[in-house]
């Protein structure tokens, strides 16, 4: 028995023909699913194609009809949400190689809660609310460990009050640059490996995180689809399955045409059912997501505030930043 | 029979060809992500390298013949994201008895062989994740050194020069470790000078 045979055999502990069988059959059949899909998707390109001569005849009919008629062509919040699954499933996966890093990018107006006393009780501080504009870069790497450095381009109090709190304070410094490491436990970035790829289980997955993690209700299952949309680890195929389970929610309204808070154009999809309002603004040629607008409620039950996150495409650096 | 380059081509207008080439590589990627993660990881990331490869498919060039690397290649990037899990698999494999036990006779071979398997195991998670990667891809997944290389993307003799710091560490740190042969780094020495 040679080195070779030896690791074979160390590896090989559980060796077991039947269920690699199993196992691989399982694989087998959940790739035919995407594989028949795609056939079916590749007849009606064809079917479309074969038609098309005949669609060119209806040209004055689909011309004129939506000029008389103009709202009978704005499409279904569910329609569109599947648009973006089919663009999703064309676009390119981001791999993360040995020595490279996943940077992701945004822009965000931040609602931040800050309490300052010297009392051992939390009610005995003073608490007030800012909103800071950030600039936010993410560095990932293939182990989910990373950096993250947040600048504070400009922040204001949320109210007169808060400003007013702030002074009580004694007016302590708020505005500290925030930098970083991060070991991958602590990724601020959600782990998608677990995720299922097909819409429904998905679903049903994401129901369970936001009860868990946040609370029970379809809004907060809109806004954590906007986070998993939005990061740049997400697979094609994941981003998919997200616009697809987007598309069975109930409550989503399709906006148009709408701008995002960098002044980029896309189209708005909102969730209106619930007390916070949410808005994610798409760019449908590139399905990215180009911005989420949240109506957010102060911690201390002082109303609601607006905020957002522009967000950057991702890319595949070779360096941290600097000083990492 | 079509090449993999002719499935890969036709599969743009006829995608349920390319369940062939599942066929022809599925197991092979399958076994080798197994005795890497373990079964249940490795169904999965299985699946995920061929979706992936799939959504690639006109990505691949046809003329390197077979899809073997390009796929190991898909393999290996998500393996990445799994390196705690492969530790936990291989930390479960030292525990399990050496497979196919001699019939009869005790085979002193063997037995040696089941002394090594903790120090060798111990050896194999000190690897560097980049050296281990490359090593395994030749010992397990029996690519040669000019298909890791092209698996990876990275020039052969930096697969040469992981390779060699890994069988190098190997040998030290498992006195009465056996040679580590076979075809793969057979070829991939050929021509080549270790480093003093």
């Amino acid at each position: 028995m040679d080195g070779t045979e030896l690791i074979h055999d160390l590896l090989d502990g559980d060796e077991d023909a039947a269920a690699d069988e199993a196992a691989l059959d399982r694989a087998r059949l959940r790739l035919r699913e995407v594989f028949e899909a795609e056939r079916l998707a590749v007849r009606r390109r064809r079917r479309w194609g074969l038609l098309a001569v005949a669609a060119a005849l209806g040209v004055v009919v689909a011309v004129v009809v939506p000029l008389l008629l103009p709202s009978s062509r704005r499409p279904t919040a569910a329609a569109e949400l599947r648009h973006l699954a089919r663009v999703a499933a064309s676009g390119e996966r981001l791999l993360i190689g040995p020595d490279e890093f996943l940077l992701m990018r945004s822009e965000e107006l931040r609602l931040e809660s800050l309490t300052f006393g010297s009392g051992n009780d939390l009610g005995s501080g003073v608490t007030f609310a800012k909103l800071s504009h950030l600039r936010v870069s993410t560095w990932v790497t293939s182990d989910g460990s990373g950096y993250l450095e947040e600048e504070v381009l400009s922040s204001r109090f949320a109210t007169d009050l808060d400003r007013q709190a702030w002074i009580d304070a004694g007016k302590p410094q708020i505005d500290l640059p925030r930098e970083g490491p991060f070991v991958a436990s602590g990724s601020p970035l959600h782990d998608t490996r677990e995720l299922p790829r097909a819409p429904g289980p998905l679903l049903q997955a994401l129901r369970e995180k936001a009860a868990t993690e946040r609370s029970p209700g379809d809004d907060q299952v809109f806004i954590l689809i906007g986070e998993l949309l939005a990061q740049g680890d997400a697979t094609p195929t994941l981003r998919a399955a997200l616009f697809e389970a987007a598309a069975r929610l109930v409550g989503v309204e399709f906006l148009g045409d709408v701008t995002d808070p960098l002044g980029r154009a896309g189209e708005g999809i909102s969730f209106a059912i619930g007390p916070r309002p949410t808005r994610l603004i798409f760019d449908p040629g590139t399905s990215m997501l180009l911005a989420r607008e949240l109506s957010e409620e102060r911690t201390d039950g002082r109303g609601t505030v607006e905020t957002w996150i522009a967000y950057q495409p991702s890319t595949i650096v070779d360096s941290p930043p600097p000083g990492a | 029979m079509r090449t993999d380059g002719e499935i890969f081509e036709r599969s743009r207008t006829e995608p349920e060809l390319f369940e062939e080439i599942f066929a022809r590589h599925g197991p092979t990627i399958f076994r080798y992500l197994r005795r890497r993660l373990g079964r249940g990881p490795a169904e999965e990331l299985v699946s995920e390298t061929f979706l992936i490869a799939f959504e690639r498919r006109t990505r691949f060039d046809a003329s390197y013949g077979s899809a073997r690397p390009w796929l190991f290649g898909i393999a290996a990037n998500l393996l990445r994201h799994h390196l705690r899990e492969e530790q936990e698999h291989l930390r479960a494999m030292a525990k399990v008895p050496i497979s196919r036990p001699a019939e009869g006779v005790e085979d002193v071979d063997r037995l040696d062989a089941q002394r090594l398997r903790p120090v060798l195991l111990d050896a194999l998670l000190e690897l560097k994740d980049v050296d281990r990667e490359a090593f395994l891809l030749v010992a397990v997944g029996e690519l040669s050194y000019a298909e890791v290389a092209y698996a990876l993307r990275i020039p052969i003799g930096t697969v040469r020069s992981r390779i060699h710091r890994a069988r190098r560490l190997l040998r030290e740190q498992v006195p009465g470790l056996p040679a580590i042969e076979g075809q793969g780094f057979t070829e991939g020495e050929t021509a080549w000078t270790e480093p003093s």
